[in-house]
């Protein structure tokens, strides 16, 4: 047996020995480390500068970067940039911009352990831009060009976006998670925020390393809760085994993921129908091979969330709140438009960019889903399916049952976005 | 005042060295310690007009955090997996506390990397369970768990301390 005496001499000779001459010619090893950062972004850029002159044939990029110092207070295309933005509670810093050329600006954005926000003005008089990309999954327009709109990029992707502009020549905003978190529950670097959704935190959780068992009792105090559960650090191939009020709920593959989500509460997790007063409490347990993971480095976190509407299924109440992309969307407008043979709804006008939710529960029969004028989808909606997407005011959200029977069940809701 | 780059040189050159020893204790690797310096170092400069005050915690927050995500990713191949060996009694011979202190810096590479960092904040920085919980973004009570769990690893028994400097909360 040790003690800690012999802990620290050993600490000490070891650091000791550790050959400090190379201090004076430190801040140049350094900044020739900074400089090979700036040139991994201009490659990043230069790369997207290439890729829109062969795609899209007129187009010239000329990628900013920031200057020696972090990045300064600046203005793109003649709009101040923020230092900081904000999305469901977290706060971004501002780590880069790159203005276009013409009407056409392209970020060619490098995968990241970090969640980031990409924001876009335009110097024209008409703001209205569209974004496209492989990190927008489908085109979406916006009239909100001043860098007082995002798009969220997840930690771990990495991608282009491609901001077109009506009129005047766009410029783009890159900024990175920072360390200031919203009110809720904090542990460990790991944040519950308070709200979710229109609904909020009924209990939460971050267990002590190696703790693979986590118990949170919690008891329902509306329609339905969302238990949002990760692990990190444990083992690629375990499965996550959930009870909920003392019943087997689910169990999932997928194993621990290998980094710490910035936003739990965004991250998937699993939406249960409840009575007011019910035990909703969580018991989760890390399994592999069928027998309880033991790995120190390994860490368990739920929050459970109360809804304000359960409806996965299209014949319940719309709920009146949905985050998506990173923003809070409001309830405006439902149009239930079940056993008809398709349905057509047009989305209200006069509210800025919307978030049209199409749900659907069609059993085994097929149909085709189509937002405006992008490319359809053909899904089988079973009992309840959705699908989101950001369309402009007018577009319409056609859906077709392949053969052209009823549809069955379909709701279509159109939200609005809360600033 | 807004810092400068002469700022900024200045503290690099000024505080390198032990920024440069607790890298090492955390990685035990001379060129791993350089190059976690300088990536941190790096990531200071970005947000170097961010920073109110003295530096040198935000620094050693960034470069204790960086040493903890990335070492999953970069440096997992460095874990020996030598067992520490028992040892018994207290007066040693001068041969039996070299090898007890080398047996002692090989069973450190075996803790995950909060863990050792855990025991490199206590026990080389002198920092409080409080601080330590501060720069590792987590509580007090995950530090004492991480702590008693690399302490019981490394075979050191916390009662067994002649130093006056034992922290407190181990008394």
């Amino acid at each position: 047996m040790n003690d800690l005496n012999e802990l620290r001499r050993v600490l000490d000779d070891r650091a000791a020995s550790v050959d400090d001459h190379l201090a004076p010619a430190q801040p140049a090893a350094v900044h020739r480390r900074i400089a090979a950062i700036r040139r991994r972004r201009r490659t990043a850029a230069a790369g997207a500068l290439a890729a829109a002159v062969v795609v899209a044939g007129s187009a010239v990029v000329l990628p900013r970067l920031g200057g020696d110092e972090g990045p300064e207070p600046t203005s793109l295309v003649g709009v101040d940039v923020p230092d900081t933005m904000d999305s469901l509670g977290f706060t971004y810093e501002l780590v880069d911009t790159v203005s276009g050329k013409g009407s056409r600006a392209v970020l060619d954005l490098p995968a990241s352990d970090q969640s980031r926000l990409v924001s876009w003005a335009t110097s024209g008089d008409d703001d209205r831009v569209t974004l496209s990309g492989d990190l927008v999954v489908d085109p979406w327009s916006t009239d909100a060009a001043d860098f007082s709109d995002f798009t969220l990029v997840p930690a771990g992707d990495g991608g282009q976006v491609v901001i077109e502009a009506a009129s005047g020549t766009p410029g783009i905003a890159v900024y990175r998670a920072t360390g200031e978190r919203p009110a809720g529950y904090t542990r460990d670097g790991i944040t519950f925020r308070e709200e979710f959704a229109g609904g909020h935190l009924l209990a939460a959780v971050v267990g002590e390393p190696g703790q693979g068992e986590i118990d949170l009792p919690a008891t329902a105090d509306g329609p339905g809760v969302a238990v949002k559960l990760f692990c990190i650090g444990g083992p690629e191939a375990a499965d996550t085994v959930l009870d909920l009020g003392g019943r087997p709920a689910i169990t999932a593959g997928g194993g621990c993921a290998d980094r710490t989500p910035l936003d739990p509460a965004a991250h998937g997790g699993s939406d249960f129908p409840t009575r007011v007063g019910e035990d909703v409490s969580v018991r989760v347990e890390i399994r592999s091979g069928g027998s309880a993971v033991v790995d120190d480095d390994m860490v368990v976190a739920v929050g459970i969330y109360s809804l304000d509407a359960y409806a996965p299924a299209p014949r319940g109440p719309a709920p009146t709140t949905l985050e998506h992309d990173g923003r809070v969307w409001r309830l405006v407008h439902v149009a239930d438009s079940s056993r008809a043979e398709q349905v057509a709804e047009l989305a209200p006008e006069g509210r800025g960019e919307i978030l049209a939710v199409m749900t659907a529960g069609t059993g085994e029969r097929l149909i085709d889903v189509t937002f405006g004028d992008r490319p359809g989808v053909r899904i089988s909606a079973g009992e309840s399916a959705s699908l989101q997407q950001v369309v402009s005011a007018g577009e319409a959200v056609r859906i077709r049952q392949v053969g052209g029977k009823p549809l069955g069940d379909v709701r279509v809701s159109f939200y609005e976005r809360v600033r | 005042m807004r810092p400068s780059r002469d700022d900024f040189d200045t503290f690099v050159v000024a505080r390198s060295a032990p920024l440069l020893r607790t890298a090492y204790l955390l990685t035990h690797d001379h060129a791993l310690a350089e190059d976690l310096l300088q990536t941190a170092l790096a990531k200071a400069w970005f947000a170097w007009r961010r920073i109110d005050g003295d530096p040198e915690p935000y620094v050693r927050k960034i470069l204790v955090n960086t040493y903890a995500t990335w070492w999953r990713r970069k440096w997992h191949g460095e874990r020996p997996s030598d067992e520490l060996p028992e040892t018994a009694g207290t007066a040693r011979s001068e041969a039996e506390s070299v090898a007890s202190a080398t047996d002692l810096w090989r069973a450190m590479e075996t803790l995950p990397p909060r863990q050792r960092a855990v025991i490199v904040l206590r026990f080389f920085e002198d920092l409080s369970e409080a601080q330590t919980a501060e720069l590792l973004g987590c509580s007090v009570g995950t530090v004492k768990s991480q702590q008693s769990k690399a302490l019981a690893k490394l075979r050191i028994d916390p009662t067994l301390s002649l130093h006056d400097g034992t922290p407190e909360d181990l008394r």
